[in-house]
């Protein structure tokens, strides 16, 4: 039986008092990956912060479970869902390694996890500094960093930026699996590589939000 | 930048730190030797009365004083830069310790003793409050960069370094030259009162920094991240103000402005250790000290017996230094 882990109801997502998109209305179901798509600049990254309960919601409500985003304390909320932004804003001299530990908040992590951390965390990454990275390197840091929070909702921004089709495949591979173990996911994306697993696409189009059902 | 081990860093600056004690207590106008030195701390020998003042009432202090001065510009430019996000971040550039100083003569010309605990509190009072309008600048204006706010905080220095001379005018004699000394940043003023108050505040402020440490390296991930991995920013943005503002007056209070310190010593630690808190607190403040404590080695000796202030050795020896390094990992 799935249940829904994330409810946004009339949404309203503004930046600088500018309002973005409106009628956004999203439910991420246990076992469920969302694409979210739209032109460059319509706000998906935006729309994905504004879902991790992290400002830009102007209207609406927000439930994750049965519960208000307002009665959620950070704490909890590092469990409940993880976020991976395309613009982040960590130091440049910070190492590979020191991104992935600083990312572990001891949550548990099951078999799959830890498989997918090897194989898209080489260890040849591991002392690099984050200044040095390339645009794929940066993708698998920050995934990797993602994925060990081991939370119920992953909301990622282009999570196959820069990967080699390897790297690709492994991403579909674990989104699928971490999905099918009772958790979401929904991926902003402008590339259709992960179309395939995908159930649903919300899609951004004149600032107002569209949902697709996929086969 | 290829890194050094850590640990082996770490071991051989405090090796140089407690050379450079030693040689701060045996070596000046008087010269002590090693073997005095030790009878004299231990109190096993009936002490000439001379040697044991010279110890206790002069070197002691300034040492001392030296020592907290160093950990604290390090702790205080750690934070500043953290939680600012701006690796040029300096109390002394950003003008907070031209209000630590500023408080301190508002104290005296109030008739409070020079080097009091009232001394203490106004150069507090005032760091705070001249923390809270940088922040307000910092984050009052849309997207504020941080050159905006490296000029506010000059801006505001040089505000502070005015009334300050104003004030200053207005003091007696006596104070005025012990303050002249002073804003220059000296240890010649220190006495047991100045640098046991100082090096308490700087123990509790590298403490409490310490402890804050994990939470500070998740600030190194960006703001979002940091918060979506459960950390409350803006509360950990003020209880770093506060405990930034003990660490600037804990420094400036006893021996005025010494320029460039805190910037110097946490950038050359950067460079060697990496960003993570607690090992950039460690090294920037064992280079802090190291600094400080040769510095004031050269300040009372090469015009002998003329003791110059310690501020204008300090930029001599970190600026060319500071200088090399940024060059350095510029071509990274």
């Amino acid at each position: 039986m799935t249940k829904s882990l994330l409810q946004l109801t009339d949404g309203v997502i503004a930046r600088d008092k500018q309002t973005l998109i409106s009628q956004v209305n999203i439910t991420l179901e246990s076992g469920e990956v969302a694409l979210l798509t739209g032109p460059n600049g319509s706000g998906k990254s935006t729309l994905l912060t504004a879902l991790a309960g992290e400002k830009f919601l102007s209207y609406g409500t927000l439930l994750f479970g049965a519960t208000l985003r307002e009665h959620i304390s950070l704490k909890e909320m590092a469990r409940k869902r993880s976020l991976m932004l395309q613009q982040d804003e960590a130091v440049d001299q910070l190492r590979a390694k020191d991104v992935l530990e600083l990312s572990n908040i001891g949550a548990d992590r099951p078999e799959y996890i830890q498989e997918f951390v090897s194989k898209i965390f080489s260890a040849t990454l591991r002392e690099k500094t984050i200044g040095t990275l390339s645009i794929g390197q940066r993708t698998r840091v920050f995934l990797a960093a993602a994925a060990i929070q081991n939370a119920g909702i992953m909301l990622l921004d282009e999570p196959t930026a820069g990967l080699d089709a390897e790297g690709i495949s492994a991403v579909a591979e674990f989104l699928t699996t971490h999905s099918l173990n009772g958790h979401a996911v929904m991926v902003a994306t402008h590339e259709d590589n992960l179309h395939p697993i995908a159930k649903k696409e919300y899609v951004i189009s004149e600032e107002i939000l569209i949902t697709k059902l996929l086969n | 930048m290829s890194r050094v081990k850590p640990r082996l860093l770490i071991s051989v600056f405090t090796i140089l730190v407690i050379s450079a004690i030693l040689a701060n207590l045996v070596i000046g106008a008087y010269q002590l030797s090693v073997s005095e030195l030790i009878s004299v701390l231990t109190k096993t020998q009936n002490m000439n009365p001379i040697t044991s003042s010279i110890i206790f009432d002069i070197r002691l202090p300034r040492l001392i004083l030296g020592i907290a001065i160093g950990v604290s510009l390090a702790g205080a430019t750690t934070l500043m830069q953290s939680s600012m996000r701006n690796s040029l971040a300096d109390p002394a550039l950003l003008g907070l310790a031209s209000a630590s100083a500023l408080g301190v003569v508002v104290a005296l010309v109030l008739g409070f003793d020079f080097g009091g605990i009232a001394a203490f509190l106004f150069a507090l009072i005032f760091t705070v409050v001249a923390f809270l309008l940088l922040m307000a600048g910092h984050f009052g204006g849309k997207r504020t960069s941080a050159q905006n706010t490296l000029l506010i905080g000059v801006a505001l220095g040089a505000f502070f370094l005015g009334l300050l001379g104003v004030l200053a005018t207005s003091l007696d004699n006596p104070q005025l030259r012990a303050m002249t000394l002073w804003s220059f940043g000296s240890l010649a003023l220190a006495t047991q009162t100045t640098s046991t108050v100082a090096l308490v505040a700087a123990f509790v402020g590298f403490l409490l920094a310490w402890v804050l440490a994990p939470k500070l390296d998740l600030l190194l991930l960006g703001e979002r991240m940091a918060r979506t991995l459960g950390v409350e920013t803006r509360k950990l943005r003020m209880i770093s103000l506060l405990l930034i503002s003990l660490l600037v007056t804990a420094a400036v209070y006893g021996a005025g402005v010494i320029a460039f310190l805190g910037l110097f010593s946490v950038t050359v630690a950067r460079a060697m250790v990496g960003p993570r808190h607690r090992l950039l607190l460690m090294m920037g403040s064992l280079i802090s000290v190291l600094t400080i404590l040769v510095c004031d080695l050269l300040a009372r000796s090469i015009a002998a017996p003329i003791d110059l202030p310690i501020g204008f050795l300090t930029s001599l020896i970190g600026a060319p230094v500071l200088i090399a390094i940024l060059a350095r990992t510029a071509n990274d």
